[in-house]
């Protein structure tokens, strides 16, 4: 991927221009007249769960997934799923291990119906199944596991359902996407997304990538740095000095992820 | 590159905490949301721009009512109807000890012309998510002993009838996972 310098040139003289029924619920109506039906996603009654940090996806015949991390606290990244569009949801469950619970997890489904999840351990382990049951882990090639990884993200292109994107920062600084063509099966990589002069400062953590529903070879990431000071700190300086975050910026694939 | 000094007008300020809420439309037009606080300003408020042939928006601010909004998400159906999630309190700063988070939700039909304007509400009921400050620096805050109850963001999609679902964290009076849509549901 190529980091876009003028991206965001606004006009502002920028420098560079399941099968389990949800728990208790409450309702509302908008003023569109639209009824309102709020859900509490159930948790298994013994085993640990996550709750935080909720992300939801969608795929094909009204299935819904949603998952939850609640980074640094021992329990596990959690799965839900919907079979109707959100109206049941199953009781949560992981997907795979870590030593160290969850730090991250994402979840997508492709065009073709089949499911992918990761969990940020000690590394990236990313899942893929095709029927949310039987699930497989993927394989990486070096640095894979030992690139200290933050914020992963999981992204599928409509048009290719075979291939799947996994971006993650790497040591807090520059995004790097790993890719695979066998529904996950295995990945090559990494490939850099982030980089250059201007856009390198010590900490970025990027968005969940975007897909072009025009041409999915076209995916856009969006990540936020730190200013100036940033620029002049070497990548892993993740501390309190990298912030207020006041950048934005935009990097932009239009090969697929392949560049 | 947006840097927040000249997108808005400020001396300082902070664009958000940690991750931007990006979204795509059909028509490839690009939708960012941040959640800013500018200048020496305690308030932290939610501002949209989307990109154009032209180039990138203005910011528009989206809320309304209460002080501090933070963690936007955004998903959107055609071009323009966009909608957003967050958590908003009446505090008058995200650091505010005492301070209540709720959900919000908020939407537009207009999110490509120059001043849409959104219809806003509360999600879920009267038991706050939060209760306390929200770090805005993740696990580099959590590590400095800040509060990273509710971590770095939620979500919200759209299904296949254009119906937003949304779905959020409490970490208040006990731990849970939610999620909302309208109804009828989408279905058949």
């Amino acid at each position: 991927m190529r980091t876009r310098h003028a991206a965001l040139g606004l006009s502002l003289a920028l420098s560079c221009a399941v099968a389990g029924v949800a728990g208790a619920s409450a309702s509302g109506t908008s003023a569109s007249g639209n009824e309102w039906r709020v859900a509490v996603l159930p948790t298994p009654a013994h085993g640990g769960s996550s709750y935080s940090e909720p992300g939801i996806a969608r795929g094909p015949h009204d299935v819904l997934v949603a998952n939850a991390c609640t980074a640094n606290a021992g329990g596990p990244s959690t799965y839900w799923l919907s079979h109707d569009n959100g109206q049941s949801w199953s009781t949560g469950f992981p997907v795979g291990t870590s030593a160290i619970g969850c730090g991250d997890s994402d979840a997508v489904v492709g065009s073709d119906g089949w499911f992918y999840a990761l969990t940020l351990g000690t590394g990236v382990s990313v899942f893929s199944s095709p029927d949310a049951k039987n699930w497989r882990e993927a394989t990486f090639p070096p640095p894979h596991g030992t690139d200290q990884p933050d914020r992963p993200w999981l992204v599928t292109m409509p048009h290719h359902p075979a291939t799947v994107l996994m971006l993650n920062s790497e040591v807090g600084g520059n995004v790097v996407a790993w890719r695979s063509t066998d529904h996950a099966k295995s990945f090559t990589g990494p490939i850099p997304v982030t980089g250059g002069a201007n856009g390198e400062a010590a900490l970025m953590l990027g968005s969940r990538p975007l897909v072009d529903p025009r041409d999915d070879n076209t995916v856009h990431m969006f990540y936020e740095t730190v200013g100036a000071a940033g620029l002049t700190q070497p990548l892993g300086t993740s501390g309190p000095s990298q912030f207020p975050l006041s950048q934005l910026w935009e990097a932009t694939s239009t090969d697929g992820g392949r560049s | 590159m947006l840097d927040v000094t000249t997108a808005f007008g400020v001396d300082s300020g902070s664009i958000g905490h940690l991750l931007p809420a990006t979204a795509i439309d059909r028509a490839g037009t690009l939708y960012v949301v941040l959640s800013a606080q500018l200048g020496d300003s305690s308030t932290t408020h939610l501002w949209l721009i989307h990109s154009t042939q032209a180039g990138w928006t203005k910011p528009v601010r989206i809320d309304r009512g209460v002080p501090s909004n933070v963690f936007p998400a955004i998903a959107v159906s055609r071009p323009g109807h966009l909608f957003v999630s967050w958590y908003s309190s009446d505090a008058a700063d995200f650091n505010a000890d005492d301070a209540h988070w709720f959900e919000s939700f908020a939407s537009t039909r207009h999110a490509l012309s120059a001043h849409p304007s959104f219809e806003q509400r509360r999600l879920g009921d009267a038991t706050p998510v939060h209760v306390g400050p929200v770090d805005n620096m993740g696990n580099v805050g959590f590590n400095l002993g800040q509060d990273w109850g509710l971590r770095d963001f939620q979500a919200v999609i759209v299904d296949r009838c254009g119906h937003p679902h949304v779905t959020w964290a409490r970490d208040y009076k006990g731990a849970r996972t939610f999620t909302a849509t309208t109804t009828p549901y989408c279905e058949g």
